[in-house]
């Protein structure tokens, strides 16, 4: 059980930094680099730059926070399924 | 048909709400059906919430636990969202352009971070209250659930007068009634919702007002768009427009719109002194007291992880609007540079807002055209001032007016809850009468609803009454996150994650971030001394929130180690935080 307990932890805490890099990533990263892409266009969206912090970082926030609660419930399930099976050893 | 049913009660008092609106607009004209329609969905609001009232302290407290995650995530958003954002967001950005995006990215960034550190943690704590849980995983020691209870107030209070204000603004803006008069129609709404049933009657009113804050708040831009030919989607079509505005503003030899760091934001400049506003915006919103209570309110923890998601959803549906907004608004102004004086005097909705004040035109250099410095208008007629800019049917900027209505009481709703909340049970219950019934907590729970509101609207009543003060709602709203980043933000997340965080450092560190934080407002903010610069960009008093955050984060963490671990039972609580049920 306590096993089970540390295992559960530890990838919760590997997932953590994971999401936590991701997260830097679209809220430190992305945002101070924008300048760069001055003038980059495509299609009818405004120049890149502007439009990285108007619109693109938030979509990804949105999709990690899915992302994280598809995995965290999946490990959550993984977790109780074993626990039942170690109770009927 | 039950007519005490939720849904059932609402639909009916839409359409009693309809029926009414039209009739006086036919008897009484456009202002006073306008009156209605904007009063008449307070009305609403509080229909639904008197069908869901209860007198269970769970229900107060947590709303029973039992809130869906759309829902909550909806609520979420409408908690969030507050006047500043739905009034003056999008103005911001039209002003200051790109230097304003910390706005956009700080405002819902937050929760992204929040969703793998704090929320499904919160939840599973089985507390009450975000005192509560710090006093707990202090091992029961009082004085860190005063100290949090102090902060909560310090938060919240300046931020519920800020969206008294804001009911004030809108009123005053659209109708053209006195703002100060406003405040109270304003405050008792707010009490009223929460006076039913607590966070269960807020929760179900807020998820309302959430739908009618983003229709309101979309339908102006998108007739515009329909103009513009914007359409389907202006989000992902806005490109040519910025780029007319762009062609505008070089043919005056204007800074771009888009250019990055070239005006200041929160009275600081560059590109430090940015991605700092913005961070100290997310990590604020990760601690302020009104947001965190809603991880409680869920069914479960997979709900609470769920929900984020949802609330960052309907965040970002009204963040990435108010760019689209900014261009258009923008767009409008600009097609008037360089026209003849007299022209843009006869124009129908320069004549409609000039007297408001929200626009001033003054030929200076007397050569009968216009110059893009004539022309000075204020952030707020982005919003109110759209349906007038392309003539849209009257009745559309009175929809508008609900929307910020909504805006603005969804927030003060949660706001004082919160309060009121944290008082009764983390001082009242806690330390002056442990044994009180359910009866007497809720009797206490409003009464202090009644008290915290009348403190806000005074207070709120004198911001309007002092007109140099008004300007500060964005600024006093970002200083509650400023408080929030430097006090609750690191100590929750150091709470769940490291063990050997004791009580010394939880208070340590609460007191060492405000410390940080409140000399530089006073001193920078408010006393106007010149603010620190770094690496030759200056600091404003929301970007400097970062040091109150990393001092608050350091301090806790030096002092813990230098006092003595708190015992196997704290060890226990947060164990059970970290593991699924």
């Amino acid at each position: 059980m306590e096993d089970l307990k540390a295992f559960y932890w530890r990838r919760v805490k590997v997932l953590t930094v994971i999401f936590l890099i991701a997260w830097i990533i679209i809220a430190v990263i992305l945002p101070v680099t924008s300048p760069l892409l001055k003038g980059v266009r495509i299609f009818g969206l405004p120049s890149m730059h502007w439009y990285m912090n108007a619109f693109i970082v938030i979509v990804i926030g949105v999709i990690l926070i899915f992302v994280y609660s598809a995995i965290m419930n999946k490990l959550d399930k993984e977790l109780k399924k074993k626990v039942s099976e170690e109770e009927l050893l | 048909m039950n007519l005490s049913s939720p849904i059932n009660a609402t639909i009916i008092a839409t359409i009693c709400w309809i029926l009414c609106s039209v009739i006086i607009t036919i008897i009484g004209g456009e202002f006073l059906g306008s009156l209605i329609i904007v009063i008449g969905s307070i009305f609403i609001y509080l229909v639904l919430a008197v069908t869901l009232r209860s007198t269970s302290v769970a229900h107060f407290y947590v709303a029973g636990r039992e809130i869906p995650a759309v829902v909550n995530g909806a609520a979420t958003a409408a908690d969030w969202m507050s006047a500043a954002s739905y009034l003056s967001m999008a103005g911001a950005i039209a002003l200051m352009g790109y230097d304003a995006l910390p706005f956009v990215i700080g405002w819902t960034l937050g929760y992204t971070l929040m969703a793998f550190t704090i929320a499904p943690f919160v939840r599973k704590s089985k507390t009450y209250t975000v005192p509560e849980l710090l006093e707990k995983r202090a091992g029961g020691w009082g004085p860190v659930r005063t100290t949090a209870v102090i902060m909560i107030f310090v938060m919240s209070l300046t931020y519920l007068t800020a969206q008294l204000v804001g009911v004030g603004v809108v009123f005053s803006r659209f109708l053209g009634l006195p703002a100060t008069v406003a405040v109270f129609i304003g405050v008792f709404g707010a009490l009223a919702y929460a006076w039913t049933s607590g966070w269960r009657s807020i929760t179900w009113v807020q998820f309302l007002q959430y739908f009618v804050m983003i229709t309101m708040y979309c339908t102006p831009v998108f007739i515009a768009a329909y103009f513009l030919g914007l359409l389907p989607f202006p989000q992902l079509q806005y490109g040519n427009l910025i780029q007319e505005i762009e062609m505008r503003e070089m043919a005056f030899n204007l800074p771009l719109i888009t250019e990055p760091f070239v005006r200041s934001i929160g009275g600081g400049q560059g590109p430090i002194n940015w991605i700092f506003f913005a961070l100290v915006l997310m990590l604020g919103t990760m601690g302020l007291p009104h947001i965190l209570i809603r991880f409680y309110t869920v069914k479960t923890v997979h709900a609470a992880r769920v929900s984020v998601g949802w609330a960052l959803t309907f965040i970002g549906l009204l963040y990435i609007t108010a760019s689209v907004y900014a261009a258009i608004a923008r767009h409008s102004f600009s097609a008037l540079w360089g026209k003849p004086f007299a022209e843009v005097m006869s124009t129908d909705w320069i004549q409609k807002w000039l007297p408001t004040g929200l626009i001033k035109l003054s030929d200076k250099n007397a050569d009968g055209i216009l110059q893009p410095a004539e022309l000075v208008f204020h952030g707020d007629i982005v919003v109110v001032g759209m349906p007038d800019m392309f003539g849209m049917l009257w009745v559309i900027a009175p929809l508008v007016a609900v929307g910020g209505l909504a805006a603005a009481l969804s927030t003060a709703d949660g706001l004082l809850l919160a309060m009121s909340t944290a008082i009764t049970r983390d001082v009242y219950k806690r330390f002056i009468n442990p044994q009180a019934t359910e009866h007497r907590e809720i009797l206490i729970v409003r009464l202090l609803l009644v008290i915290i509101g009348f403190i806000g609207a005074v207070m709120a009543y004198f911001a309007l009454k002092d007109p140099g003060f008004g300007v500060y709602v964005v600024l006093l709203v970002g200083w509650a996150f400023v408080f929030a980043a430097s006090t609750f933000t690191p100590i929750i997340i150091l709470s769940i994650f490291w063990k050997r965080l004791n009580r010394y450092g939880m208070i340590a560190g609460m007191i060492t971030g405000l410390l940080i934080a409140l000399p530089y407002i006073i001193l920078v903010g408010i006393a106007k001394l010149p603010p620190i610069e770094l690496f030759g960009d200056k600091i404003g008093t929301i970007g400097w929130g970062i040091f109150g955050f990393f001092g608050n984060a350091i301090a806790a963490i030096l002092v813990s180690l230098l006092t003595k671990p708190e015992g196997p039972e704290v060890d226990k609580f947060v164990e059970s935080m970290r593991l699924p049920d």
